[in-house]
């Protein structure tokens, strides 16, 4: 006969939750609609007690919250860069002066940022990618060179390899009057020249010019079966006529060196090349890891597979892994150029005039560092939003491409 | 013989591989070489280190007054206690890590003793004993190890209380680096905590109010944080009351950090079974006993690797304190250089800050990996 089982501590303690989770207690839920309304009503209390807070701190200490100082005149130079002004209906750019206003003044600090940021991604992605493959390479001395390049980065501040590149590096190169030349680029204490192309040709070229792209991007568009004078054979025939009338639509324009400035070509501050320099090299090493990480998540067989296929390793690298790793690499990518976007703001260490620094001298001058710090934000909010806006269209794009 | 055919089979195949290779490496060997040889020959023959030793006091504690530096060394031995507790937490006497931070301090102090003379080597030495003490006790008694959170609380506070007579406007080098560090680190996480399961919550308010918080924080530049935190809360506060400027400074950094840490506990939520959370509900846990029982401990433990990185991003970013006019491991460094008598020594400074900057960076990142590796999460 069965006996009656005499429960254990364990299996009591069992039932008790067993009990416990089938008894329905009384209990306030948080996530109802009472625990709903308590939160939220919390929340808005603490926005509104932390606004009126400043507010009061701000009476108290007699400062108005206005930005009114936008449109008053800034009162002071900046080193480099435009901005935005207004000729009747259009808008403009120009160099920016002192009898601009504020407002003006930060438009000219955020393309100074843009420009920065839009040269160091584009370096940064180009230089990255090398470095990432070079991280793998059947070669030792380039494996442990790319290796080290990366952990010593990725190990230090970005301040002190800024501060590094600007004062012990470009303030170091020879005076202007002993500038290094290489192959039409000048780097002295001024800063670096490039060559730059610079129109020289009537304007019925660019008419012509205009035509010939108009034709290329019609074949583009529509492919099909079309007679003579359209497709890229047309558009290299136009193009081709203008230069035996007109002679060359682009004139390239060396920079030359007097003993105290730089006449032709792309001029760039030292500040600006300490930045681009700093900030490519250190989002490279990052890119670097990405890369790599993308390369190796590659299967292994897609390797394999290629080599019985008979291509060389180089060949299978980029016409078999690269466009696989691309699409890991993508949302990461993104990630990064925010972040390189963020880092142009340490510009103030060296006196670039970035978005941040410009700030810094508005507040100075106005008084308004409250009021231009929550527009700084804001602004910089908006920068990564787009960036990460554009890397998740594009995502889309590769991803559904290569959609299987 | 076998050795020899390992030997030239290992170099043919890591330096002569293909004809490409070979080509790499005929240029790139005697460039490396040469390389190694220009920066020995700066090291050791061309640069003037007497600029570092005759620093130092500025580069390890700042402005702090030379009477009150016996504070500074006592600090510096109690972060240097907790730091080796805390490794002592996560890995035995007969781990890599120990061997490798006991030579970096024996080679710290081998370099005070050129430099500064007996003292500082004595400081160095005392430092280094305070770490392997830490380190011991926290393997004698695993208590300690668990409680470790709260030693660092208390150990800070104590630290901080220890220099508070010397002013914090005197707090400098690479200690305010390390304390910054070590407070950002510790405040941060319970708020990012609080942060993650904010965004998970089921109410909506607070996930949208948690969530704006951290992408909006995630967004702008650390410097800008900073700054704001610097500007607004004297504005908060009557005009005759002062918080002192690395209080603030410091609020940044936790305001900031406390995101990046929220998505990091966020990702190691979500890398836990459902059947956990499923488990301890049939068991009639609460939600609070659900969240903090058994979810957070599971989660922290699989995102330290990552907390351990985010320590060296933290690290790294201190020297941005110098907006606020605060003078860290960095700034130190510049303040000397903006004397004149040193004005020609850029090089060497900028270097001496590499190498030590290098140097710590390496030993986080190098613990951070072993941690991963230690808890298998890197090998699937």
């Amino acid at each position: 006969m069965p006996d009656k089982i005499l429960p254990t501590p364990n299996q009591r303690s069992v039932d008790a939750a067993v009990a416990r989770a089938t008894i329905n207690w009384p209990k306030l839920s948080l996530s109802g609609g009472i625990g709903q309304a308590a939160v939220l009503a919390t929340l808005l209390f603490g926005a509104a007690a932390a606004v009126l807070l400043v507010r009061h701190g701000l009476r108290m200490h007699g400062i108005p919250f206005t930005f009114s100082f936008l449109s008053q005149p800034a009162g002071f130079e900046i080193s480099e860069g435009v901005t935005v002004e207004s000729v009747g209906a259009w808008l403009r750019l120009a160099p920016f002066t002192a009898q601009d206003t504020n407002l003006q003044a930060l438009i000219c600090g955020l393309l100074n940022t843009s420009i920065v940021a839009a040269i160091a991604i584009v370096l940064s992605t180009v230089l990255g990618i090398l470095i990432g493959v070079a991280r793998l390479s059947s070669n030792l001395i380039i494996r442990q060179w790319s290796f080290l390049y990366v952990e010593v980065i990725r190990n230090t501040p970005l301040l002190i390899q800024l501060l590094a590149w600007y004062f012990a590096g470009v303030l170091k190169l020879p005076p202007l009057s002993q500038a290094l030349g290489f192959g039409g680029v000048i780097a002295s204490q001024q800063g670096v020249s490039l060559p730059s192309l610079s129109a020289a040709a009537s304007p019925t070229w660019w008419f012509l010019l205009a035509a010939a792209l108009l034709v290329a991007i019609s074949h583009r568009a529509r492919r099909a079966h079309l007679p003579l004078l359209i497709g890229y054979d047309g558009a290299l025939l136009i193009a081709g006529f203008g230069v035996a009338l007109y002679g060359s639509p682009v004139l390239p324009d060396f920079p030359v060196a007097s003993r105290f400035s730089v006449t032709g070509g792309i001029n760039i501050s030292p500040e600006m090349t300490g930045l681009i320099l700093a900030i490519s090299l250190n989002s490279a090493a990052y890119i670097a890891e990405i890369v790599r990480g993308a390369i190796q998540s590659v299967a292994k067989g897609q390797w394999e597979a290629s080599a019985a296929l008979g291509l060389r390793p180089g060949q299978a690298l980029r016409v078999i892994i690269l466009p696989q790793a691309v699409r890991v690499v993508i949302p990461s990518l993104g990630n990064q150029y925010v972040s390189l976007t963020k880092n142009t703001s340490l510009g103030i260490a060296i006196g670039y005039p970035d978005l941040f620094n410009v700030y810094g001298t508005v507040a100075n001058q106005s008084g308004r560092a409250l009021e231009g710090i929550l527009l700084v934000m804001a602004v910089y909010l908006g920068i990564s939003l787009g960036i990460s806006g554009l890397v998740n269209i594009y995502n889309r794009r590769v991803v559904s491409k290569g959609a299987r | 013989m076998d050795m020899v055919v390992q030997g030239s089979e290992w170099v043919r195949r890591n330096f002569f591989g293909s004809i490409f290779d070979a080509a790499l490496s005929i240029l790139a060997l005697p460039l490396t070489a040469y390389v190694v040889y220009l920066a020995a020959r700066w090291v050791l023959v061309t640069a003037q280190w007497s600029v570092i030793g005759d620093n130092l006091r500025v580069l390890l504690t700042g402005t702090i007054p030379v009477a009150q530096e016996g504070r500074a060394w006592v600090a510096a031995a109690m972060l240097l206690a907790m730091f080796g507790a805390t490794l002592g937490s996560l890995f035995s006497t007969r781990h890599t890590v120990w061997h490798a931070s006991l030579a970096i301090l024996a080679g710290v102090a081998a370099l005070a003793l050129i430099w500064s003379g007996a003292s500082a080597a004595g400081g160095a030495l005392g430092s280094a004993g305070a770490f392997a003490a830490g380190w011991a006790i926290a393997g004698e008694w695993p208590v300690l190890a668990r409680g470790i959170g709260l030693v660092w609380l208390v150990g800070l506070g104590a630290a901080c209380a220890i220099l508070s007579p010397a002013g914090t406007i005197n707090w400098g080098g690479l200690l305010l680096s390390v304390l910054v560090t070590a407070i950002a680190t510790l405040l941060s996480l319970p708020l990012g905590i609080v942060l993650a399961f904010g965004r998970r919550s089921g109410m909506p308010s607070l996930r949208l109010a948690c969530t704006s918080y951290i992408e909006f924080v995630r967004s702008i530049p650390l410097i800008s944080v900073i700054y704001w935190a610097w500007i607004v809360v004297p504005l908060v506060l009557p005009p005759n009351y002062y918080v002192q400027d690395l209080v603030r400074g410091i609020g940044g950094f936790v305001l900031f950090y406390a995101a990046f840490v929220a998505e990091y506990v966020r990702a190691g939520l979500q890398g836990i079974p459902r059947g956990q959370t499923e488990a301890a509900q049939s068991l009639g846990l609460g939600q609070i006993d659900l969240n903090f029982r058994i979810l957070l401990p599971q989660a922290i433990r699989a995102i330290i690797p990552a907390l351990v990185g985010n320590v060296l991003d933290i690290f790294n970013n201190v020297p941005l304190i110098f907006i606020i006019g605060l003078t860290d491991f960095l700034k130190a460094g510049q303040t000397i250089l903006a004397n004149p008598q040193y004005s020609g020594s850029q090089y060497e400074v900028y270097a001496f800050l590499f190498a030590a900057y290098f140097v710590i960076g390496s030993l986080i990142s190098f613990t951070a990996r072993r941690v991963e590796f230690a808890m298998g999460v890197g090998i699937r």
